[in-house]
């Protein structure tokens, strides 16, 4: 049996070919991928490498002269093990995945809702899809410093509106308090992103054929099932993309954090904690560590996803 | 080789002081690929000789560095002046010219650009602009030269003993001030009028006068109390205020955990939970929301910077005219003293023209500039002479008041470690402190021990 494989395979051997033996054509294309390649390895694999050597290292920046030897995973043990460094860990990896779940989640809800909206005929519609789209088109900074306005306890307009629709008594402290901070971000992060969300479901929207609908209300079927059983499914590979974008970009959240509270009550993200060891310690070493446990921590969240996506793909083949 | 003897005396200073660059060039080579552990320190040193003898080799007096050449100057762009400053000194054509380069005005960027350009040994800098807490964390990281050679005794007494303490490290000096600003207490000079009292200056009088003078819509005493940068700054000056300190330069030994510290944050939560002259809402004020609530009439005392006098004199402010400035409080028989919030200008370690830096420096703390540049930017001068200058008085009311204030002003400790002990430490527990998390015992018990920690490896 096994001898017979053998002579299978070898007689297959002369219809394959060596990796090295390219013809013209399949040259051509290496070459003319090689220079992507090269700058894509320079610009990414490169400092991902570096800062993980980084961490590999005791660095502190701060005194000259210091050794920097050679600690192999110490500071990751640091990281996880270490009192105050752990406590510290735990905290921002806790907000960031709140924040992430929570931030993405109703990001979903009210873009889903938006793009279903949108993709009704009316008229200004045009103008409509424009306009929502403005928080979207907003740097992260200066979204940051508009909530903080509309936070602000002296002259801010969310305690003024909530007082006088009678749902609070007093000023309510919006960017210090153990509570609220933590919405507070979240809002300002679901009012910017949801449009991004609502104009990728559209466009997902868009390519459903009204033929699907029209054959459901043939069979009898009301709206809620025609969107349970067409909208949704033939929705999905756009739903994971934009939930993926999304949760990419919200575990990865710092400017808002930066910005609006930084860092204090119970906001400190995993980037925001990585930036102040790297650039306020200039704690090379140990910063880079965390700066790879953010890495980890995101290609988690990546790899799941695109299990998902990518299972769906195979169902369908 | 007689040829060789011969020729040496004629070679022009130009020259020299360029073969002493390319010296200290190459050193700084040989140090960068060198042990990396040695990074930019022996730079330093090398550079130090060389422009000695570039003095020593200058015909004039021995005290002028001569300078030729080009030197890069890095700052935040203001709101412009500092580009007109520096056009004005290339036109002058001297020996010296700048290399522009401005940022935008975000001084945290700031400091994160010069730690990745001086981290990677990068030369392309010649004179910075840092801010106060940088001095000692740059000079500890080896990134700046030290200036002693150049500033001379005469040129140290044009400035504030307090701003040139915030600028050594290790008795040597990193920078001079360029532009200054320090925690003043201001007050609305009408309403005190009319009620005929004077400026409180102990912190008894203010919980007095401020719980007399407070109404429903406007407060008695307000100050930042967001956890950031800020609050750390306005702590200190209670501390001081109280006759405490953080700790003693000197040795190293940190002091908070003292009956003044104490009191000092126990001050703060009288002010705000028992004497209520001071709302619970200041935890979440940043120093422009301070800056707005006093310019709307809405307190009447508040400790702001003094750069907040842009704020209250600009024309949308309802208090233009009506307000006063004193130095901080202090408890009774204490001395009052202010943080200092200066920016400085210092010589990169890696500059390949220290001379021209130090050029740079001195044209940028000359008289003319200094008038020219604070009142261009609304900032206040560094050179002690300036403060008497008329313009200057007519444009800042609160400029006859401010050499007092400078004059006791200290810095945050001055110490490498200060940003990791501001936020982790002073930020942390004075922020648990006004929102009645922890007590003020506590609170400078683990002041005491954190800091304990931090500083141990600076030691």
């Amino acid at each position: 049996m096994a001898v017979e494989q053998v002579k299978a395979e070898t007689a297959l051997r002369p219809y394959r070919k060596a990796w090295y033996h390219l013809n013209q054509r399949q040259l051509t294309a290496y070459l003319m991928v090689i220079p992507a390649i090269v700058i894509i390895v320079a610009v990414v694999f490169f400092p991902i490498g570096q800062t993980f050597w980084f961490s590999l290292h005791d660095i502190d920046r701060r005194i000259a002269g210091r050794a920097e030897p050679f600690i192999g995973l110490q500071n990751y043990f640091d990281a996880f093990t270490k009192e105050s460094a752990q406590k510290q860990l735990f905290d921002s990896l806790i907000f960031t995945t709140a924040f992430a779940v929570i931030s993405v989640g109703l990001e979903f809800l009210f873009g889903l809702g938006v793009a279903l909206i949108l993709n009704r005929e009316f008229k200004g519609r045009g103008i409509v899809r424009a306009i929502v789209l403005v928080p979207w088109s907003l740097t992260t900074v200066v979204v940051a410093r508009m909530w903080g306005l509309i936070y602000n306890s002296e002259y801010g307009v969310l305690n003024e509106i909530l007082k006088g629709v009678g749902l609070i008594k007093e000023d309510q402290l919006w960017i210090a308090s153990k509570d609220l901070t933590f919405w507070a971000v979240t809002i300002a992060d679901v009012w910017k992103s949801t449009p991004f969300v609502a104009l990728i479901l559209l466009a997902g929207l868009q390519t459903i054929p009204h033929d699907f609908y029209e054959a459901a209300r043939v069979d009898g079927a009301n709206l809620f099932q025609s969107f349970l059983h067409i909208t949704l499914p033939a929705l999905r590979p756009t739903i994971l993309v934009a939930l993926l974008f999304r949760t990419i970009d919200a575990s990865r959240i710092f400017d808002l954090v930066y910005v609006l509270t930084e860092g204090g009550f119970g906001t400190e993200s995993l980037n925001y904690y990585t930036y102040q060891e790297l650039f306020r310690k200039q704690n090379f070493g140990f910063g880079s560590s965390l700066a790879i446990i953010t890495f980890f921590y995101i290609m988690i969240f990546a790899v799941l996803y695109l299990r998902v996506l990518g299972n769906r793909e195979e169902q369908k083949v | 080789m007689q040829e060789s003897n011969d020729k040496k005396p004629i070679i022009s200073r130009r020259r020299m002081v360029g073969l002493l660059g390319a010296g200290a060039i190459s050193s700084a080579v040989l140090a960068a690929c060198g042990d990396p552990t040695a990074t930019t320190a022996p730079v330093a040193t090398t550079a130090a000789p060389a422009t000695t003898a570039a003095a020593a080799g200058a015909t004039t007096t021995a005290a002028a560095v001569q300078a030729t050449g080009k030197a890069v100057l890095a700052t935040t762009k203001g709101s412009g002046t500092p580009k007109k400053l520096v056009d004005a000194f290339n036109a002058k054509a001297g020996p010296v010219t700048i290399d522009f380069q401005e940022f935008a005005n975000d001084s945290q960027a700031l400091h994160d650009k010069f730690v990745t350009v001086f981290g990677a040994k990068d030369s392309t800098y010649d004179v910075i602009a840092a801010d106060i807490p940088w001095a000692p964390e740059f000079a500890s990281a080896g990134y700046l030269l030290p200036i002693d050679q150049y500033a001379s005794a005469d040129f140290r007494k044009n400035f504030f003993e307090g701003s040139l303490l915030a600028t050594s490290y290790k008795e040597k000096l990193y920078g001079v001030p360029w532009y200054q600003n320090v925690g003043l207490l201001f007050y609305r000079k009408d309403i005190l009028d009319k009620a005929g009292m004077q400026p409180p200056k102990t912190f008894d009088e203010m919980i007095d006068a401020a719980g007399k003078l407070q109404t429903a819509d406007q407060y008695g005493y307000i100050f930042a109390g967001f956890k950031n940068e800020g609050l750390s700054a306005m702590w200190l000056e209670v501390l001081w205020g109280f006759g405490g300190e953080f700790w003693d330069a000197s040795t190293g030994k940190v002091l908070v955990n003292s009956p003044e510290a104490e009191a000092s944050l126990q001050w703060l939560q009288t002010a705000i939970y028992d004497k209520k002259i001071s709302p619970e809402k200041l935890i979440t004020f940043k120093g422009p929301d301070l800056q707005t609530t006093f310019a709307q009439g809405n307190a009447v005392f508040a400790r702001g910077f003094a750069s907040a006098v842009g704020d209250f004199e600009k024309d949308t402010s309802k208090v233009k005219g009506k307000w006063g400035a004193v130095p901080v409080l202090a408890a009774s028989g204490k001395k009052p003293a202010g943080t200092l919030g200066n920016w400085n200008l210092s010589v990169s370690a890696t500059s390949k023209n220290p001379a021209a830096a130090w050029k740079v420096i001195e044209y940028l703390t000359s008289l003319d500039v200094q008038k020219a540049f604070s009142l261009g930017e609304g900032v206040l001068p560094s050179l002690k002479g300036a403060f008497s200058d008329a313009d200057l008085k007519a444009a800042n009311p609160a400029l006859a008041i401010l050499p007092d204030a400078f004059a006791t002003a200290k810095p945050r400790p001055v110490t490498p470690a200060y940003p990791q002990i501001s936020t982790e430490v002073i930020q942390d527990l004075v922020s648990k402190v006004l929102s009645k998390q922890v007590t003020p015992k506590d609170a400078v018990k683990q002041m005491q021990t954190r800091t304990e920690e931090i500083l141990a490896k600076f030691k």
